[in-house]
C-alpha cells in the first residue's frame, strides 16, 4: 500500500483531496492526518488581545452608533464631483474659440484663390521655382 | 468620560433596539472577528476599524429587520466582516504607499505563543514559520486570502466558506487550491519542518 505523500496530506487538510478512501484503510496516514489537523489548530491560535483593547473597541462602536457609517465614502464622492465640476468649467473656458471672420474677408480670400492660376497647395513649390 | 458617554448611549438605545442583547452577542464574537480582520488586513489599526464597521453594519441591519430571527448570527457577522475587509483590500490597491504592515503590527500578528508548545526551539521555529506564512499571504489575491483565512485560521468547511462568501463550492475550492499552491512551501515547513 502506498502511503500518502506530504503534499497529499496537505491537500487533505485543506479539503482539496478528491479521493479520501485511503484514510479509512491506512491507520498510519489517518494518524498523520489527525496530527496535521491538530497542528493547524495550534498554528491558527491568535495573538494575545488584551481585554482593555477589546473594551476600548466596544466603547468606540457604541459611540459610533449615532454617526453615519460611510462618512468617508461620502467625502470621496463629494470630492470627485467637485473635481469633475472644476474640470468641466475649465474645459469650457479654455477651449479655443474658432476665429471669427467677416463676410467681406471671407469673399476676398475666396476670390483670391479663384483668381490664382495655380492651386494654393502648389504655391510654395512655385515660389521655389521662381527663385 | 468617554466610557460613561458610551454607556449612557447604550442605555438610551437599549429601549429601542435591545442594545444589551446586541452587546452580549458582540462580546462573544468580537475577538474572533477582530482576529479575522487582523489576518485579512494585516494591520492592527485597520483591523480595529474594520471590526467596528462590521458590528455597526450588523447593528443597523438588525435595527431595520427587528422581527426577523437570524439562524446563524456567527456566520452572518463573519460574512459582514469578510466583505468589509475585501472592500478595504480593494481600496488599498490605490494606496501605493502602504505595501507592508508596520513592524509593530507584524509583531502583534505574529506574537503567537501557544502554551502547549513544550520546546523553546520548536516554538521559535514555529513562530518564524508562521511569520513567513503571514508574509506569504500577501501574495494571495483578495478572494484567495479570504478563503484561505477562513479555512486555515477558522477551520471552516468549504461549504461554510461558500455560504459566507456567496460563492459556489467549486469556486471556493479553486481559490483555495490556488492559495495552497502559492503557499505550499511555507505550509510544508509549518507542518513537516524545513526538510524540503
Amino acid at each position: 500500500m502506498n502511503h500518502w505523500t506530504d503534499d497529499e496530506l496537505l491537500d487533505h487538510l485543506y479539503g482539496l483531496k478528491a479521493d479520501e478512501s485511503h484514510l479509512a484503510e491506512c491507520s498510519s496516514c489517518s494518524s498523520r492526518a489527525k496530527h496535521l489537523a491538530a497542528a493547524r489548530e495550534r498554528a491558527a491560535e491568535g495573538p494575545e488581545i488584551t481585554w482593555d483593547a477589546l473594551a476600548e473597541q466596544r466603547r468606540n462602536i457604541y459611540r459610533r452608533l449615532g454617526e453615519p457609517l460611510h462618512s468617508s465614502r461620502r467625502f470621496v464622492w463629494a470630492t470627485s464631483l467637485a473635481v469633475l465640476f472644476v474640470l468641466m468649467i475649465g474645459l469650457t473656458f479654455l477651449r479655443t474659440k474658432p476665429e471669427s471672420r467677416s463676410d467681406d474677408q471671407f469673399y476676398s480670400e475666396v476670390s483670391a484663390i479663384v483668381q490664382n492660376p495655380a492651386p494654393q497647395a502648389v504655391q510654395p513649390i512655385e515660389s521655389l521655382i521662381e527663385e | 468620560m468617554m466610557g460613561s458617554m458610551a454607556d449612557g448611549l447604550e442605555a438610551n438605545l437599549e429601549a429601542r433596539v435591545g442594545t444589551r442583547e446586541f452587546g452580549s452577542w458582540m462580546l462573544s464574537e468580537q475577538k474572533r472577528i477582530f482576529l479575522l480582520c487582523l489576518r485579512m488586513l494585516q494591520d492592527r489599526e485597520e483591523a480595529d476599524s474594520a471590526t467596528q464597521d462590521s458590528f455597526l453594519k450588523a447593528y443597523r441591519a438588525l435595527c431595520k429587520q427587528r422581527d426577523s430571527e437570524l439562524d446563524e448570527p456567527g456566520k452572518w457577522i463573519t460574512r459582514i466582516a469578510v466583505n468589509t475587509c475585501l472592500d478595504r483590500l480593494r481600496s488599498r490597491k490605490w494606496q501605493f504607499w502602504r505595501k507592508r504592515p508596520a513592524p509593530e503590527d507584524e509583531a502583534l500578528i505574529l506574537a503567537t505563543v501557544p502554551a502547549s508548545e513544550p520546546n523553546a526551539e520548536d516554538e521559535m521555529h514555529s513562530v518564524q514559520v508562521r511569520e513567513r506564512l503571514q508574509r506569504a499571504m500577501e501574495r494571495l489575491s483578495d478572494r484567495q486570502r479570504a478563503v484561505f483565512t477562513l479555512r486555515h485560521y477558522e477551520g471552516r468547511s468549504l461549504e461554510g466558506i461558500a455560504e459566507i462568501l456567496g460563492l459556489d463550492v467549486g469556486t471556493v475550492k479553486m481559490h483555495l487550491f490556488r492559495a495552497v499552491n502559492k503557499l505550499r512551501t511555507d505550509l510544508h515547513d509549518l507542518y513537516f519542518g524545513s526538510k524540503r
